[in-house]
């Protein structure tokens, strides 16, 4: 079973979710290889597996929870040395357009 | 000309009272200096694994017992995208469906008349972070991390709210019943109790919903109605003249008194919601279910039944002494202490709300009481034995709290009460009747004038502050033998 | 100083004093300089660290001090793991220059074993790729053959392994990530049964299938390294409490061969070895049965559609806004878009819009849902292969290492160079790689021991055996001259 082509409208929709710029060359390439990719998962909609629970993740003893227990936080200053750009003790980002927080 | 509804539905979000966030050992503590409550996991740092507290999944089944909801027994996580600063991860842990709490509903008041209000589902997800907004000189929002990663509960009702007035009491209740659980402090200020609200109208009769606006960041009361009230009368407005409603966020400006369109998204948001696959299933077991429920506090309708039908307020006094959980803890403290009846209930009551409130602090979910419920019991027993009445047992009152010392003391130290107890008062009555026993002889010779001697004499030796009714029951005790 | 041929051998030397850590050390920074100009296996190397704490080591052993299971050993780590000390890049501009403010479990753990790290290794950009010429630095070459790649992601540390970096490396494995490099490098490995190495510092590319695993130059390497490397972890949730099977001898196990697998092998030597190591196992006393992965055609789309799901949605974290790359602009999703759009490469924006695009709405249950219901029949596969035997063989890549640029321009068939190793990931189960000797060209070939969970002592078992009769240890670069 053949997929529809995926247009330039798709991947520009798919860039915007992803919040990654893409040139023309990369919009055409990607489009022609999401195609593809497409193309090689729809043998996925032969097989029968109506009623089969997803595998979500995979542990063969339950996934561990936590008590409810204070554990030391990162102090600020080395919090702060991975950003980019800081300022008045926190994480600084360019204004969005518009100006709504 | 069309009369309109409104159609009201709530969503709430209510921080719970853990002492580490949702995923990870952080504090919750509000008011910390800006991103000093981060780890790797709450940060969003590669290679982090976040894990999951389990205190919250049982704060959650506790609301979900208080409100009477559906507990479903085996729920999920799910990522919800969006790119956003205030989410170290762009994407928010949350539950898309099923959540972990189901349908329920919450009873309102409106004018004496009672309406259920339904409860859609309430579900777990972190909070994101905050925005300390325009720094460095405008041009920069700078984000603090601390709040990112907290417990919450999305508490959404179904829109069966029909006015502002409905709303208000609706949260109001939601919030009393939240704070009396011990879940969530009610802080609306401090934002750990927040509420968006969705409003529409529609022609009366009509069932068909209208089109939905999304008004957020109500953050007090006062705000609720007015907000809802503009909104509901702008959209009437605007299908007065003709107009279409846009479907739209909107918050309230209290500075104009409007509501103002937030602005709109370039398009729909597309959240991709899968199920996480790093964290675990919520699964709940009887065991669960029953423990939450043994550490569920009894919830306000019921205290102030019970404090009505066994403790003799009125529905008044059960409402001051509800306001606050620890209010209630404390006026169950004196009067089971007490063994208090009705008529007793309703002497406590009085007196608390008239000495012991004004002095009482409130902090979230702590009350911090003047004197402790031992030290009122020892003064309202005094009172109840005679020993003072009631206005020396104020005076006393305000000296306990002046100087910290106890009720006993303070009578003592004053002089007050003719000594401290019914024990003292029959000794001194003993004194007096060993001290004069020609008296007695003519008191028990017939003379009953006499007995008024020996009650002055005691009252003398008591300074005028014993309880006359006591001291002739113990003089009539020991004379008449 | 007559290098030891594997680490167990150093730690003998080391204990008897016939070599100090520092002597290893100093090797291994010799080769490094020698050899890592033109084999690229390493990102950072922290030379003067790692003389520091071999003298440490040293001295601590003078004075007769207890010291580690490892105490003296070299190391390097995938560039995927995160330490404090050095920087830590997943091969990605991303993260230039990221210093992490943890260190992830396993780096701690070995160096309170007292391994001596390195460096850190090379890898596929953000684990994304099999070849690890889709790093953001530069590819690495195979000591074997320079013409051609060492596999990939965990290229770098296969080819730091082999060249006589130190005596093991530790990578990752998501859907052959480490089996693949070892098999074209000639190494031993272990993708481990979920839970049971703790992935607390592991950079993400999908974390229902991610796996740390040690690679060595020895069987018995990798015997000590998995019992050094196991043990729970409170901070990684899924961390498994529980003990390892005991081994199982040989004589009367079971071996489960994959017939349909086998066929699509066109490379003659790699049946051929294949052969011969079945032959080895029945002179054991291992009964050979033809077993099937009914789904196992299905791996393929089933592991990329998760992969690409799962990835896409971990690499969101990547903005700019709290650590690594941030490209300036004067709005804030402008300067996502374009940080984001140059800090990735290819690979990397392919998968994330990819994966983006399988998760929107309307796609979400057709294709990830639909993908994990198809591992769950995998799982089940897998389940009833092993009630018919007690672990299955494959070769671990159907050709060896190939060469350098011969990708062509369809990405797509890249993918397919996992297909013996992607079932495994899937179902969770331990997988081993170890060598079954070379081809005509020198290049080594590699085979892949699969069995039940928690079941890794017996692979190893078995593995030492095909070693034995089977193994390369002495043509490996590290111990001539390191070069292939």
């Amino acid at each position: 079973m053949s997929s529809l082509p995926i247009t330039r409208e798709q991947i520009l929709r798919v860039a915007e979710l992803s919040r990654i710029a893409l040139t023309e060359e990369e919009i055409e390439q990607y489009a022609r290889e999401l195609t593809h990719f497409v193309d090689m998962l729809s043998v996925l909609d032969t097989i029968d597996k109506d009623g089969v629970p997803p595998t979500v993740t995979l542990t063969f003893d339950p996934i561990a929870q936590r008590d409810d227990k204070l554990e030391p936080s990162l102090p600020r200053d080395e919090a702060l040395a991975m950003g980019p750009v800081t300022s008045d003790g926190g994480f600084a980002v360019p204004k969005i357009l518009g100006g709504e927080g | 000309m069309t009369r309109y509804e409104p159609v009201i539905g709530l969503e709430v979000h209510a921080q719970l009272l853990t002492e580490t966030k949702l995923f990870c050992g952080c504090s919750v503590a509000y008011g910390a200096e800006p991103n000093t409550q981060l780890c790797p996991t709450c940060l969003g740092l590669p290679g982090s694994v976040p894990r999951l507290n389990r205190r919250a999944v049982e704060l959650a089944i506790r609301v979900g017992l208080a409100l009477g909801c559906e507990i479903n027994r085996d729920t999920a996580f799910s990522r919800k995208h969006y790119f956003y600063p205030d989410l170290a991860s762009n994407y928010q842990n949350s539950q898309f469906e099923p959540p972990v709490i189901g349908r329920g509903e919450l009873c309102i008041e409106v004018d004496g008349v009672e309406r259920r209000i339904g409860i859609t589902r309430a579900h777990l997800e972190e909070d994101a972070a905050k925005n300390i907004h325009g720094a460095g000189g405008g041009l920069y929002t700078v984000v603090d991390y601390n709040r990112g990663g907290q417990p919450l509960l999305e508490i959404v009702s179904e829109p069966d709210l029909r006015s502002a007035e409905e709303a208000e009491l609706y949260l109001r209740k939601l919030r009393e019943i939240l704070i009396f659980a011990g879940v969530n402090d009610g802080n609306l200020e401090e934002g750990s109790f927040r509420c968006d609200a969705n409003v529409s109208i529609r022609p009366v009769g009509q069932e068909k919903f209208g089109t939905r606006v999304e008004l957020k960041n109500i953050n007090s009361f006062r705000f609720v109605r007015r907000a809802i009230e503009f909104e509901i009368a702008r959209q009437e407005a605007v299908l007065a003249s003709g107009g279409a409603l846009v479907q739209e966020t909107r918050t309230w400006n209290e500075n104009v008194g409007q509501t103002i369109s937030m602005r709109e998204k370039e398009s729909a948001q597309d959240y991709r919601y899968f199920e996480s696959p790093e964290l675990p299933r919520i699964e709940i077991d009887d065991e669960m279910i029953e423990r939450a429920r043994a550490q569920l506090p009894e919830l306000p309708d019921a205290i102030r039944a019970r404090f009505i039908e066994e403790l003799g307020l009125t529905p008044y006094d059960a409402g001051v002494l509800t306001s606050h959980p620890g209010i209630a803890r404390y006026f169950d403290a004196v009067a089971s202490g007490m063994k208090a009846d009705a008529k007793l209930g309703k002497r406590i009551a009085n007196f608390i709300q008239s000495e012991v409130l004004r002095d009482t602090q409130i902090a979230g979910l702590d009350a911090k009481f003047p004197v402790t419920p031992e030290a009122l019991i020892e003064l309202l027993s005094m009172v109840e034995a005679r020993t003072i009445n009631l206005n020396l047992a104020k005076q006393v009152f305000h000296e306990m709290v002046a100087s910290g010392k106890s009720a006993a003391a303070i009578v003592e130290e004053k002089g007050l009460g003719g000594g401290v107890d019914e024990a003292a008062l029959e000794a001194e009555v003993l004194k007096v009747i060993e001290k004069n026993p020609s008296q007695v002889e003519q008191y028990r010779g017939g003379k009953a004038a006499v007995f008024g001697f020996f009650v002055g004499q005691v009252m003398r030796a008591t300074r005028g502050q014993a309880d006359p009714q006591l001291v002739q029951v113990l003089l009539r005790k020991h004379l008449d033998g | 100083m007559s290098a030891p041929r594997d680490l167990i051998e150093a730690l003998e030397s080391l204990e008897a004093g016939t070599l100090t850590a520092s002597e290893l050390v100093d090797d291994a920074l010799g080769r490094i300089e020698a050899h890592d100009g033109e084999i690229g296996a390493l990102l950072a190397l922290d030379a003067e660290g790692a003389r520091e704490r071999a003298r440490t080591i040293d001295e601590k052993r003078k004075s007769g001090e207890t010291l580690g299971r490892l105490a003296g050993i070299p190391f390097t780590l995938k560039d995927n793991f995160v330490t404090k000390g050095l920087p830590t890049t997943a091969a990605s501009k991303m993260l230039e220059g990221y210093r992490a403010p943890f260190s992830a479990t396993l780096a701690e753990k070995l160096e309170a074993e007292g391994a001596i790290l390195l460096g850190k290794a090379n890898l596929d950009e953000f684990a994304m790729g099999s070849s690890t010429e889709r790093s953001a630095a530069h590819p690495t070459r195979n000591p074997w053959d320079r013409s051609r790649v060492p596999g990939g992601s965990s290229g770098g540390s296969a080819a730091a392994v082999a060249a006589g970096y130190g005596y093991f490396s530790v990578g990752s494995d998501t859907g052959g990530s480490l089996r693949q490099p070892a098999a074209f490098c000639g190494l031993n490995t272990l993708k481990p049964t979920v839970g049971v190495f703790s992935r607390y510092g592991l950079i993400q590319l999908a974390p229902s299938l991610d796996q740390p695993g040690p690679l060595t130059r020895s069987v018995r390497d990798l015997q000590l390294l998995t019992e050094v490397m196991r043990g729970h972890d409170p901070l990684d949730s899924w961390s498994s409490k529980r003990e390892l099977a005991p081994a199982r001898d040989i004589q009367g196990l079971r071996v489960g061969i994959l017939k349909p697998a086998l066929e699509r092998v066109e490379h003659e030597p790699i049946r051929d070895a294949h052969d011969a190591v079945l032959e080895t196992l029945r002179a054991h006393g291992a009964e050979i049965v033809e077993i099937e992965i009914p789904h196992a055609n299905i791996a393929l789309p089933t592991y990329h559609a998760i992969v690409a799901a799962e990835c896409s949605s971990g690499m969101a974290r990547y903005d700019g806004v709290r650590y690594g790359k941030r490209v300036s602009k004067d709005e804030l999703f402008e300067m996502m878009e374009a940080t984001r759009a140059q800090g990735f490469g290819e690979e990397v924006k392919r998968r994330i819009l990819f994966g983006a695009y399988l998760l929107m709405e309307e796609n979400v249950e057709r294709f990830v849902q639909g993908a994990r219901r198809a591992r769950t029949l995998i799982r089940r596969d897998f389940d009833a292969a092993f009630e018919r035997c007690d672990l299955f063989v494959t070769p671990t890549t159907a050709t060896p290492a190939f060469e350098l640029d011969n990708r062509g321009d369809d990405p797509l068939a890249m993918y397919l160079s996992d297909y013996f190793t992607l079932p495994a990931s899937l179902a969770g189960m331990p997988a081993v790689s170890t060598p079954m000797g070379v081809d005509a060209d020198g290049l080594p070939l590699g085979i892949q021991l699969v069995g039940a969970p928690f079941t890794e002592a017996t692979l190893l078992r078995v593995a030492a055996a095909i070693e034995e009769k089977h193994g390369i240890l002495d043509r490996l670069p590290a111990l001539n001259g390191g070069i292939g």
